[in-house]
């Protein structure tokens, strides 16, 4: 039974999850709003005892051996727990006046608990189930708007590579059980040389790879994201960007890193080009985006890339530098989305029918109308260029020096090229923000938004310039992979 | 290794013959079959008799709804098969039957759910 | 609960006080105001009690230090001589904040002043408590970069846009000596542990660089076919950064081109926040310049030096804030001159030069502060056109007078009577006698004597050009508010009775900032590798040395009285165009033809500039041009395979695993 306790965070969001759900259903919409709140304190609780079992630094097995707790898993939660915290914090104003409000909480709920279970999952069934709670959750997310039809486009689209996405994790997963005979991760490791003599095995590791790089939105399986992550109301690109695709990373660190590839080394080389494609054409073609929302998407696709060479230089300091990226870009782009949403709500207050609400245009003197705003849009901006003192330098600068010390000075110099080429759209909406005149009059930011980018401001600027804590977990969440 | 794929050589024999079949079948009819062209010829088959109205009716959007509970709580149901059959003999009892319940009770809120969202409502 | 464990809040508090009132001040009384000096009262309060803690304790420093990023750390050092600095910059500014409410008091602009000058603090008092040089570089790039916010305050000036620019210029070539500086220490120091550094071991610390001076002394690099100890390097290079922010000879060219600024930042630049730091800086790493051979030589002369130097330039500036301006390149060049002292007389050095710097920065501010108080009531700062002020504005004139007799230092020696300025000029004419006693080498000290005879001429020109004789413009007159005349009175009487309070104690107790529980060094040693010997027990000096400061500047009052109270002379016929000594005086000694005309027109921007520019048209920039272009159309490109149809996006799926599987089984082939 003390097992049960350790998934003491997983059941309290559940619980909330199913009282928010029941507790909408007999309150009137304008009272709905403390739904919102319930959330947020389920969330909190959740996160307070994540922590607490982080910083117990427990180990343990559970559910005969399907489930583990380690440091790597905690860590993971505690990311989505983030996320999930600032965007329900947000989506007190983004769906305030809702009549499904209920719905959208318990669905976020739902969604961050399958993103949990596949951070503690220790098998390929458990792992497939969290994966397909969180991707099921969010599909109907994305759509939550059902009235507006470019929000249909983006769910749709989200959920047909969804399911053919899925469709090739349980064929790769079941390719590989048909190798080795197990489902459980470790018991995959012990056999993993079944699949390394075999040709089917490069079929099976390239379908797993398809599976979780749709998550992750690895080229070419991120053709969804720019889409979706436009289309999709802003607090909810920010759980997508933020959480749910942190949750194909840890998948794949658990299944690609864990159990295949440190057998065979020449794989790496696969990632390698993955990662540069995916940074290169991430970059590039964020470059001609008009629209914020778009560029941040492949912006997000070019981090991706990022983090994928952790796969290639598979040291303790390069994992450990993938796995504080993660945290980092966690803030960073929920960050960003929400600010992106609050000038969204701005451009909304001046005109009820606006269209396209995250245009370049209207980011205009963003800093003379919302002046908070614009500042901690630009310090988002300025962390994913990776520019010193942000959380974005911190990440960048480890994992970057972990690919140099281990040798693979091209594919650093790779990616210290995009990131110089990324400042350039970057810099470009702070321009538009601090030097383009407007003539939109000043208006101050809802509270419930304020409070969730003020939030995710603060965590980037403390991971920046106090990453010491960070880098000591990312270590050993790093060293659990690695044994 | 090669017993696995040695096991699958009739399927590839199936899918082969599969593939071949239809162009062969077509080209025996395209040669043997006479020809002749009459208004019937074009005409909707539908069981000899004269076709009318038109093919794409549509079905009420409650019908899915309604087809998607139902399967839901069949599906659900079909999980308390194993629960009653495979844990024979295990000194779990106790244990096992809360957990039952819980998964019931999750289930019960999806009901009240669906209930109070005039899910099962026919005619609004 | 110990008093240091707020020592963090001393640089904090004024940072965030300017994060407040950049953005709330609008709303607030005297654009915010209150809440800078309310902050900065407060450093001042902490810092005094530490400073009374560490009085009565002086083993016990307060040193603080957390793991900061790598290898580095972040911490807090104070020991006697940084408290000594935080209590001065925080008493003088919060001085200066106060006077400021008065001031400013017009200007649309305050609560972006008020910001700013609270930063400007928060950074210089960030300079003094650092534990590590390069914490302190980043804090010391911070008062640069508000020196440069503040001095171009008033930007719709062109003027004042330029002087901003070239202060931050100017200071940037001394701040890349320094950084360099940084950058071989830290290489030195990472050899010198063979590139295993111990957990909690930070290279960058004083304790542990001062912990490695004799690894520092033993490596060598030969330049220029001679043969430097990588600690000669470091410490000069350090001296660089400080020739740079201390407007020392030939980096001062920013400092009387600063006076663009408003007065109170002028007062704020010259005696609390900025020129001192690079004082500051060669205090703080007095040990490396101790065991570096020649070294403190080169400071001595180049501050001496310039003394004299910027106090001829002093002698015929008709612009009052030019005159003190110049005056304070003359006094930082006592205070260096003072450091370089340390050759003969050891740690001494450090307690005469910072008790210099205190009493200057009393005086100074206070100079400033009553010529702000001039310029703020009759508008102008052209000392041609004052004169006579001394009924209308008594208490202005009366603390003039007192900064003045306190800049040309006068005072009776032997006993405990006289100015501030007096005992610690007097302690600096006196340590360069020593030197020149013990080494035979007497241009220090007549560098020293000389520019005390000029600094007492010019500074009484300045008041008698000002307060007396007869009004020379139309301008009514009046008394500042008591706002500004109080901050006034208050630093009159520190420049007239803290030295006397204070010289033996304070030097003794500066004595102690390298020796404690944190830093402690065999002084000897050190002197030992840089080749000085030091003399420990220099006896009274002559009757006619300890006389001679006070004769030289009561001479230069008499000068002055003559010719501009009495004018004996037509001075008129003196300072005319024709003189050749008046005009090469006049233009500065050409420097700015020399530094503007010459070295950056002709050579910097016609030989240097054009060619590359050139160059970079050419080649650069068409590569640049081409790269960007380049990606940019394949941006273009490739943002049409994403086509929108959802159908195109699975087939690219199903196409990659292919490609992916291809691509996995010719990696496992080939290899």
């Amino acid at each position: 039974m003390e097992d049960i306790l350790l998934l003491a965070p997983e059941i309290i969001l559940a619980v909330t999850a199913l009282v928010v759900l029941v507790a909408g259903l007999y309150l009137k919409t304008e009272h709905k709003v403390a739904l919102g709140f319930i959330s947020v304190a389920g969330i909190i609780m959740a996160i307070a005892l994540t922590m607490s079992i982080m910083l117990a630094k427990t180990s343990a097995s559970m559910f005969y051996d399907t489930m583990v707790i380690d440091p790597l898993s905690q860590v993971f939660k505690l990311v989505f727990l983030s996320v999930a915290l600032l965007v329900s914090i947000a989506s007190v104003k983004y769906v305030s006046e809702d009549r499904n409000t209920e719905e959208f909480f318990a669905l976020l709920l739902l969604a961050i608990i399958g993103m949990m279970v596949v951070s503690s999952s220790n098998d390929l069934i458990t792992l497939f189930l969290g994966f397909e709670l969180a991707g099921l959750a969010t599909y109907a997310l994305v759509g939550f708007e059902k009235k507006n039809i470019k929000v249909l486009e983006a769910s749709m689209k989200y959920f047909i590579i969804g399911a053919v996405s899925s469709a090739f994790l349980l064929f790769g997963m079941s390719y590989v059980y048909g190798m080795t005979g197990t489902t459980n991760i470790p018991g995959i490791a012990a056999n993993a040389h079944l699949l390394v003599d075999n040709p089917i095995g490069i079929v099976a590791i390239v379908m797993l790879i398809a599976g979780f790089g749709y998550k992750m939105s690895l080229v070419p399986f991120h053709m969804w994201a720019p889409d979706t992550y436009q289309g999709a109301p802003s607090v909810i690109s920010a759980l997508l960007a933020g959480a749910s695709k942190k949750m194909g990373f840890i998948a794949a660190f658990k299944v690609i890193i864990v159990a295949l590839i440190a057998l065979n080394a020449e794989w790496q080389t696969i990632f390698a080009v993955l990662a540069v494609i995916t940074m290169t054409l991430g970059n590039v073609v964020a470059l001609s985006q008009d629209s914020v929302k778009r560029m941040l998407a492949y912006s997000s696709v070019a981090q991706a890339g990022y983090i994928s060479m952790a796969f290639v230089v598979l040291t303790p300091t390069a994992l450990a530098g993938g796995i504080l990226y993660i945290l980092s870009h966690a803030f960073m782009k929920a960050g960003a989305f929400i600010a992106v949403a609050i000038v969204g709500f701005m451009i909304l207050v001046g005109n009820k029918d606006a269209r396209d609400t995250d245009h370049i245009d209207n980011f205009r003197g963003l800093s003379k109308r919302m002046p908070i705003t614009a500042f901690a849009l630009m310090v988002f901006l300025l962390a994913l260029a990776g520019i010193p003192a942000t959380a974005g330098f911190v990440s960048k600068f480890v994992l970057f020096s972990s690919t140099i010390e281990a040798g693979l000075v091209w594919l650093a110099v790779i990616a210290i090229l995009n990131s110089a080429i990324s400042l350039f759209y970057y810099a470009r909406v702070i321009k538009y923000m601090y030097f383009m005149p407007t003539e939109g009059g000043r208006i101050t930011e809802p509270a419930p938004y304020a409070i969730a980018m003020i939030l995710a401001l603060v965590a980037v600027l403390v991971i920046g310039i106090w990453p010491e804590p960070f880098i000591y977990w990312a270590s050993e969440a790093a060293n659990v992979l690695l044994i | 290794m090669a017993g696995i794929i040695d096991s699958y050589i009739p399927v590839a024999i199936i899918l082969v013959v599969a593939i071949i079949m239809p162009f062969i079948t077509m080209f025996i009819v395209n040669v043997l079959s006479p020809r002749s062209s009459g208004e019937t010829k074009f005409d909707t088959y539908e069981s000899g008799s004269d076709p009318t109205g038109e093919a794409r009716i549509q079905f009420k959007v409650e019908y899915y709804l309604y087809a998607i509970s139902f399967v839901i709580f069949d599906v659900a149901v079909l999980f308390m098969f194993p629960w009653s059959v495979v844990f024979v003999g295990y000194d779990i009892a106790a244990l096992l039957t809360i957990e039952l319940l819980i998964f019931i009770t999750v289930l019960l809120f999806g009901f009240v759910y669906l209930w109070k969202k005039e899910g099962l409502q026919w005619e609004k | 609960m110990n008093i240091g464990d707020f020592a963090f809040l001393i640089p904090l508090l004024p940072a965030l006080a300017f994060v407040i009132t950049l953005f709330f001040g609008k709303r607030l009384y005297s654009g915010g105001a209150l809440i800078p000096i309310g902050a900065i009262g407060a450093s001042f309060i902490i810092s005094l009690l530490i400073t009374i803690n560490i009085l009565q304790n002086p083993d016990q420093v307060i040193h603080q230090s957390v793991h900061w990023f790598a290898i580095f750390n972040l911490g807090i050092l104070i020991d006697p001589l940084a408290a000594v600095m935080l209590t001065m910059v925080s008493f003088v500014s919060l001085l200066i904040h106060i006077y400021a409410i008065g001031y400013m008091e017009h200007d649309p602009a305050k609560p972006r002043y008020f910001a700013e000058t609270s930063l400007f603090t928060a950074a210089m008092l960030g300079v003094v408590l650092s534990d590590n040089i390069l914490q302190m570089f980043i804090f010391w790039e911070l008062v640069g970069l508000c020196s440069y916010l503040l001095i171009g305050f008033w930007y719709q000036k062109p003027s004042a846009a330029a002087a901003a620019k070239k202060a931050f210029l100017t200071t940037r070539v001394g701040d890349v000596m320094f950084l360099a500086g940084i950058i071989i220490l830290f290489a030195s120091l990472f050899q010198a542990f063979h590139g295993e550094v111990p957990e909690g071991v930070y290279l960058l610390q004083f304790s542990e660089m001062f912990n490695h001076i004799d690894a520092l002394a033993a490596m060598n690099a030969t330049i220029l076919g001679m043969e430097v100890s990588h600690l000669t390097i470091i410490a000069l290079l350090f001296f660089g950064g400080a020739i740079g922010k201390s407007g020392q000879f030939p980096l001062h060219v920013w400092l009387p081109d600063a006076m663009e600024g408003p007065t109170t930042v002028s007062a704020l630049i010259h005696a609390a926040t900025m020129v001192t730091a690079g004082v500051y800086l060669v205090a703080r790493t007095f040990p490396m310049f101790l065991s570096a051979p020649d070294a403190l030589i080169i400071v001595a002369y180049l501050g001496g030096f310039t003394a004299l130097f910027a106090a001829t330039m002093g002698l015929v500036m008709n612009d009052i804030k030019r005159v003190l301006a110049y005056s304070t390149v003359s006094q930082l060049g006592y205070m260096v001159l003072g450091l370089g002292m340390g050759a003969v007389v050891g740690l001494e050095a450090i307690g005469v030069s910072m008790f210099h710097l205190i009493n200057h920065a009393f005086f100074k501010a206070l100079l400033f502060l009553c010529a702000g108080s001039v310029i703020h009531a009759i508008g102008t700062q052209d000392m041609r056109q004052m004169g006579g002020l001394l009924k209308a504005m008594p208490i202005t004139a009366g603390t003039m007078l007192v900064a003045s007799l306190a800049l040309a230092g006068f005072g009776i020696p032997g006993t405990s009577i006289g100015t501030s300025g007096f005992f610690s000029k007097d302690a600096i004419i006196e340590t360069a006698f020593v030197f020149g006693e013990y080494s035979h080498d007497w241009i220090p000290y007549i560098f020293a004597i000389l520019a005390a005879l000029l600094t007492s001429i010019y500074i009484f020109r300045l008041f008698f050009m000002t307060f007396t004789g007869k009004s020379r413009n139309n301008a009514k007159a009046h008394e500042a508010p008591s706002i500004m005349t109080v901050p006034l009175l208050i630093l009159a009487v520190f420049s007239l009775v803290f030295g006397a309070l204070t010289l033996k104690p304070f030097i003794a107790f500066m004595e102690r900032t390298f020796d404690n529980n944190v830093i402690s060094l065999n002084i000897e040693h050190l002197a030992t590798l840089g080749n000085y010997d030091l003399v420990l027990e220099h006896g009274p000096e002559p009757l006619f040395i300890l006389w001679l400061p006070v004769i030289v500047a009561v001479a230069g009052l008499l000068i002055s009285y003559l010719l501009y109270y009495k004018q004996v002379i037509d001075v008129s016929k003196v300072v005319s165009r024709e003189n050749p000594v008046y005009k090469l005086l006049y233009n500065r000694y050409y420097q700015h033809k020399i530094f503007t005309e010459l070295l950056a027109t002709r050579i910097v921007y016609e030989l240097i500039s054009l060619s590359a520019d050139y160059f970079d048209r050419k080649f650069i920039d068409t590569i640049v041009d081409g790269i960007g272009k380049i990606t940019m159309s394949a941006g273009n490109f490739m943002r049409k395979i994403q086509t929108g149809v959802v159908q195109n996006y699975v087939a690219a799926v199903v196409a990659g695993v292919g490609l992916l599987i291809i691509l996995f089984r010719l990696i496992v082939e080939v290899i």
